[in-house]
């Protein structure tokens, strides 16, 4: 995958203009703004791409943000829009507050953050009337050199305080609205510099106040979240261990040469190493990909003393002489997650291209060698595990996949015998309607689900929160506990209900419980909910992606009739409830549907 | 002081061909910025007879310009840059 930093603009836009993007499908943005900001567009396209989509940027009107928000326009804003980013600088919405603070008396002052602060509701008022599509806010930037100069900050009253309550208005608006982000460009412009921030000729010449570097940084950071908008963002880090890890080689230095301790450069190992905990913590799967004697590396990890990262930690391991790519496939596999999921982190530049070559789904990260102390950055300023939220089953994720092996292992040994095999999981299923509590949950399990998936239709928060809400649809949610550990919440459903049919919009489970029949359960609960609102048919399709051609003949299995104008993308499935339905699965230990 | 013949037209064969480079690179870069085949590229070619060279593509080729030859333009010279031989002699003029 190659990166935004290898081109020139010249060159990125040679790269987009012959891109082939006519299979992909649209990814629709929406650009609100005061100040001239085009530039950005080569860049957005670029990473649009990446993504895997067809970029489709638009425009608003220069300094027309309220008005755009507001307007009728039904080519800006509409069902069709992924994303609206909202750039208003203070300069143009408030010259007074941006521009000459010291002259303001505390009336006026008040006056103009009413201004702004309505501005912002208005504004975020008039986009959810249209659509739920996800917010980038661009924060207020702040002065670097306030009006005040170095006693501004002794009172929240001056610039720099006054601009900061107008940001933290901002950010508290974005999550009473939902699905708004913010994003900070104050913390782009420090990664990129002040002084390589603003092109301040083109400011005078076109309203266009940043440089190439800084429209980069800051189309960099929108991507974060629109990569984990779409699913993109990755679950699983497979890490070398070798100059990895540690400094050095464990089977050539030992336990007591490898770099590893509170000197350089075994502290910026040990750095990196609490980097890696840290995202376990977030809900990442850490595994390891290392070519070496398995028991010089659980030698290290149980006994190094400075060892931050530990076995607990660590989901699966491939410790052996294969071929690195073979063994990510095999990660991969086992975890029964997608390729495109992954990051691979190494040292040798051999394995990163062997990898990239041979699994380009798989984004790789090359250390360069004797720069330990830059590893941590690498890794962190990627954002490639970001998430718009943060779980109850995010939280308790490594515990799943570490239960899903000693599961599979048991699996083996029943050789075969699935019935007996599920008998003993012990499981219990409960099925309920969604509250808002699981809301977070639900609309990641539609983001990131791809096998077992009906319609893969990709929903927000907001978007489920609207379903929950009304009652003409019901979201139910299937949550599964055996005997190796409470799994949460797994599968979910979303049905539409009219007076004569109720249509399965949803239908999906996650990838781990396929196969127990949980799907059945669902099923046949959403066919009594129908029962009991006297609906006489229950519909369904099946919309085809090249990930869940498994479900093809799901509802055929499950006695749903088929329609007969069979277009082999989309299929379509009614079933009549006046039949009956063929029980669940005997083998569950507890089924409790609490939403009946 | 005396000049061999043979030193002087060693340099003007280097500074054709540091000419003949710098303007290559300037109508590929032309090119890309503009979406159009460099023959479309001619030493009077103009904002007024490219439709593609608007004003937010005038300033994607001055910032494009300014990356690649790593220059620096100021204000005069931006507003002036209008055609292929004028942006040419503008960065001969800076590289100097």
């Amino acid at each position: 995958m190659s990166h935004i930093n290898n081109y020139t603009l010249a060159e990125l836009q040679n790269y987009i203009d012959n891109a082939n993007v006519s299979n992909s499908r649209d990814f629709n943005t929406v650009i609100l703004r005061n100040i001239t900001v085009e530039g950005i567009t080569p860049y957005l396209r670029y990473l649009t791409i990446q993504m895997g989509f067809r970029p489709n940027i638009v425009f608003g009107g220069y300094d027309n943000v309220l008005q755009d928000a507001l307007g009728a326009d039904e080519n800006l804003i509409n069902q069709n829009t992924d994303c609206i980013m909202v750039f208003t600088r203070l300069e143009t919405l408030s010259p007074k507050l941006a521009n000459s603070f010291t002259q303001l008396d505390s009336e006026i002052i008040e006056q103009e953050k009413d201004l702004v602060k309505n501005y912002i509701v208005s504004t975020l008022k008039g986009i959810r009337n249209k659509t739920n599509a996800l917010i980038n806010w661009h924060a207020f930037e702040l002065p670097v050199y306030p009006a005040f100069g170095v006693m501004d900050h002794t009172s929240s009253n001056m610039q720099v305080g006054t601009i900061c309550e107008l940001n933290d208005f901002l950010k508290s608006k974005l999550r009473e609205f939902k699905n708004g982000f913010f994003i900070d460009i104050n913390v782009s412009r420090s990664v990129v510099g002040y002084y390589k921030f603003y092109d301040t000729r083109y400011w005078h010449i076109g309203k266009a106040p940043y440089t190439l570097e800084a429209v980069k940084e800051i189309a960099n950071e929108n991507f974060k979240l629109f990569r984990a908008l779409k699913g993109k963002n990755k679950k699983c880090l497979v890490l070398d261990c070798d100059n990895t890890l540690w400094g050095g080689i464990i089977g050539e230095d030992g336990l007591n040469g490898i770099k590893l301790g509170p000197n350089y450069p075994g502290s910026a190992f040990m750095e990196f190493q609490q980097e890696i905990v840290s995202l376990y913590h977030r809900g990442i799967i850490i595994a390891l990909c290392s070519k070496n004697n398995e028991p010089d590396v659980w030698d290290v990890i149980e006994n190094h003393p400075h060892m931050v990262l530990k076995r607990n930690h660590i989901s699966i391991t491939k410790i052996n002489w294969e071929d690195k790519a073979i063994n990510i496939k095999q990660i991969a596999s086992t975890l029964n997650i997608g390729l495109d999921s992954i990051v691979f982190i190494d040292d040798n530049e051999f394995e990163t291209h062997l990898v990239e070559e041979i699994l380009p789904e798989v984004t790789t990260i090359h250390l360069p060698k004797g720069k330990s102390a830059d590893y941590k950055d690498l890794l962190t300023s990627s954002g490639l595990f970001d998430n718009l939220a943060f779980t109850n089953e995010d939280k308790k994720r490594s515990e799943f996949y570490k239960d899903e092996i000693t599961r599979k292992q048991l699996e083996n040994e029943f050789g075969g015998d699935m019935e007996s095999y599920y008998k003993s999981l012990n499981m219990i299923a409960n099925i309920d309607r969604a509250s808002n509590i699981v809301i977070p949950r639900i609309a990641q399990l539609t983001q990131k689900t791809n096998q077992f998936n009906l319609t893969t239709k990709r929903y927000t928060e907001s978007d489920i929160a609207a379903f929950s809400k009304s009652k003409n649809s019901d979201i139910i949610y299937a949550e599964l506990e055996d005997r190796f550990g409470n799994m949460g919440i797994v599968g979910c459903s979303i049905v539409n209900y009219s007076k004569d049919s109720a249509e399965i919009d949803t239908f999906l489970l996650s990838c781990r419980v396929i196969g127990r029949g949980l799907e059945k359960i669902m099923l046949n609960t959403c066919i009594e909910l129908a029962k009991i609102r006297n609906i006489p048919i229950v519909k369904g399709s099946y919309l085809k992606t090249n990930k869940n051609s498994l479900v093809k003949d799901f509802y055929t299995k499950n006695d749903f009739r088929s329609e007969l104008n069979e277009d082999e993308q989309e299929v379509n499935f009614s079933f009549e409830t006046i039949n009956n339905v063929s029980s669940s699965p005997m083998y569950f230990k507890e089924i409790n549907i609490k939403c009946l | 002081m005396f000049l061999h013949p043979q030193c002087i037209s060693k340099k003007l064969i280097l500074n054709v061909y540091k000419s003949k480079v710098m303007e290559e690179k300037l109508r590929k870069i032309m090119s890309q910025i503009l979406n159009l085949p460099e023959s479309q590229i001619k030493s009077d070619s103009s904002p007024d007879d490219l439709l593609s060279w608007d004003s937010l593509n005038h300033m994607n080729l001055v910032l494009a310009i300014e990356q690649s030859f790593d220059l620096r333009f100021d204000d005069e010279e931006i507003v002036q840059m209008l055609s292929f031989e004028i942006i040419l002699e503008t960065i001969k003029g800076k590289i100097k």
